[in-house]
């Protein structure tokens, strides 16, 4: 990146002798090596708290963690791929936010609004009670089970605030940059794909991750509607069981799995930002 | 706030009114042509219907199931449904029926039919700590009670006897929130408190009361084909299962009290 040359320093990062880039590292490793930590000693002092003795709990525990990985798997399936759908949606309707046709800009903002103001859980219900268990066309059937309707409605959410997203970042794109690429005679959509969206990527990366490490928060919402992610199973599991002390090291864990894979994103996504600070 | 029930059920109501269903063929063709029998049970209704750790659903209502698909000569497959969402899955056809701890209410059969027999039943009991010498259920006007969320039991209770149900996500959170005092009790069926008062964590609670509001349960299957081939087969093998003592039989395997209906009903279809 050639912007480390002509940045100027923070007052706070210019007192530290430690290169920037490595110091990023460093906070990534030890942020990851104590999300580490947490996983494996949350639980086991939930575990300790609840009932004094850790051993068995860690058993019952152990029993179930393979199920539940798989459960957390599903939410990582449904986050990856409502971002997928959400992002590329999410990108055409922010670019119609900032259209030159009236009628494509008003859609586009209020769509965009619709879905950024209603609770995503009112947008699962939606797909959920809206959309058949399965569609036919002829001889074709698709089935939709509720993980996929619930990565419809997680869509839609994510759809809007990278829209919000997109509109922002364009937007914050000078006025000159338009008018240079105009004298240029480039066509308004080479302006957008040549010269703009390159320059207001790296503003969008770090609130793009940002919601994304929103969303993934969001995914044990589809567990009111039946689908069997972490939540869902963690439940089952301690109804399997039937013992109230589990509750705290079974929720625990779960919580230890969204952390761990989460805090990384989110220290991630805070280097990205200082280094994409906008420097004048 | 709107309970979650009501706007299920009003979010159904918009759905069955966008959606077109496709004309289903007669079940019982459909599930021998396919050769699969879909069955809706539960996951969380310990020991009717719960997860092993490998993830299959297992325990008393599954072996029923799995003996109906035996007798049609099908494979089975079970479904995994929960209370809020078990009668959407049965109208949108995910599944063929519901055995799925549900019982037999006028409200549910204005939506879907109750195979008749029922092939259980249960009914309203609390668990509540020795020291509270509940004595009658008068006793729990204005009290708080704990529940888990969307039973039947709390609401009753509400009806009834005036008692504030404090609803859980979970039966386990209603225990550990009767552990730590929130309430003076646990509402649930009278069958599972039972098995759960002989354990030693429940050393000093009790089952108290005399059950009340004693409700049957039925499978579930789609409105108006109780009376199809599908559904009076399904009729046929309920009244076998009470006639053979097979009910009896897997409500011992499970571990679960001896259950009055079970025995009057296998009186009554004997031979």
């Amino acid at each position: 990146m050639t912007q480390h040359t002509v940045e100027h320093q923070h007052p706070l990062s210019a007192r530290s002798s430690v290169p920037r880039g490595r110091l990023a590292r460093t906070a990534l490793t030890a942020g990851f090596v104590l999300s580490v930590i947490v996983v494996v000693t949350v639980p086991l002092y939930g575990a300790y708290a609840a009932t004094g003795t850790s051993a068995g709990t860690l058993e019952t525990l152990a029993k179930w963690a393979p199920l539940i990985l798989l459960g957390f798997g599903l939410n990582l399936l449904m986050s990856f791929i409502a971002m997928g759908i959400g992002t590329v949606a999410g990108v055409g309707l922010g670019i119609a936010q900032v259209s030159q046709v009236s009628w494509v800009r008003r859609a586009a903002w209020a769509a965009t609004e619709m879905f950024r103001n209603t609770p995503t859980l009112i947008l699962l219900f939606m797909a959920m009670f809206l959309l058949p268990f399965e569609l036919r066309f002829g001889d074709l059937v698709i089935a939709l089970p509720p993980w996929l309707k619930a990565i419809l409605g997680f869509s839609l959410s994510m759809m809007a605030y990278v829209s919000e997203i997109v509109r922002g970042g364009l937007q914050s794109i000078p006025t000159t940059q338009w008018e240079a690429a105009e004298a240029l005679a480039f066509t308004r959509r080479d302006t957008l794909r040549l010269v703009i969206i390159p320059q207001c990527f790296k503003q969008m990366l770090p609130p793009w991750m940002n919601v994304y490490a929103i969303m993934i928060m969001s995914t044990p919402l589809a567990s009111i509607l039946g689908v069997h992610e972490g939540l869902t199973i963690t439940r089952s599991a301690i109804s399997a069981e039937g013992q109230p002390e589990l509750l705290a090291p079974f929720y625990l864990f779960l919580l230890a799995l969204f952390f761990v894979y989460s805090y990384p994103i989110s220290l991630w996504t805070l280097r990205l930002e200082r280094r994409y600070a906008i420097k004048h | 706030m709107i309970s979650r029930r009501a706007l299920t059920l009003g979010l159904s109501a918009i759905a069955v009114g966008a959606l077109t269903l496709s004309a289903h063929a007669e079940t019982l063709d459909a599930v021998k042509k396919k050769g699969v029998l879909s069955v809706g049970v539960k996951a969380d209704s310990r020991p009717w219907g719960y997860l092993d750790p490998q993830g299959q659903p297992i325990g008393m209502e599954i072996d029923l199931a799995k003996n109906v698909a035996d007798r049609l000569g099908v494979k089975f497959e079970a479904v995994i449904v929960q209370s809020s969402n078990r009668i959407q899955f049965l109208e949108q056809g995910r599944v063929d029926m519901l055995i799925a701890t549900m019982y037999d209410t006028p409200e549910r059969r204005r939506v879907i039919d109750m195979v008749q027999p029922h092939y259980y039943s249960a009914a309203t009991n609390i668990l509540a700590p020795k020291s509270a010498n509940l004595k009658s259920w008068e006793e729990l006007r204005g009290k708080k009670v704990c529940g888990q969320q969307g039973s039947v039991y709390n609401k009753w209770i509400e009806r009834t006897y005036g008692a504030s149900a404090m609803s859980l996500p979970t039966i386990e959170e209603g225990y550990a929130a009767l552990r730590a005092g929130n309430c003076v009790g646990f509402v649930y069926n009278d069958l599972l408190l039972e098995m759960a008062a002989e354990q030693p964590i429940w050393a000093g609670y009790t089952v108290p009361l005399k059950s009340e509001d004693r409700q049957y349960h039925s499978i579930g299957v789609r409105k108006g084909e109780a009376e199809t081939p599908f559904g009076k087969k399904l009729s046929e093998i309920v009244i076998d299962w009470h006639r053979t003592g097979y009910l009896k039989e897997l409500n011992k395997k499970w571990g679960i009290p001896a259950n009055e209906y079970l025995e009057e009903a296998a009186k009554k279809y004997a031979r």
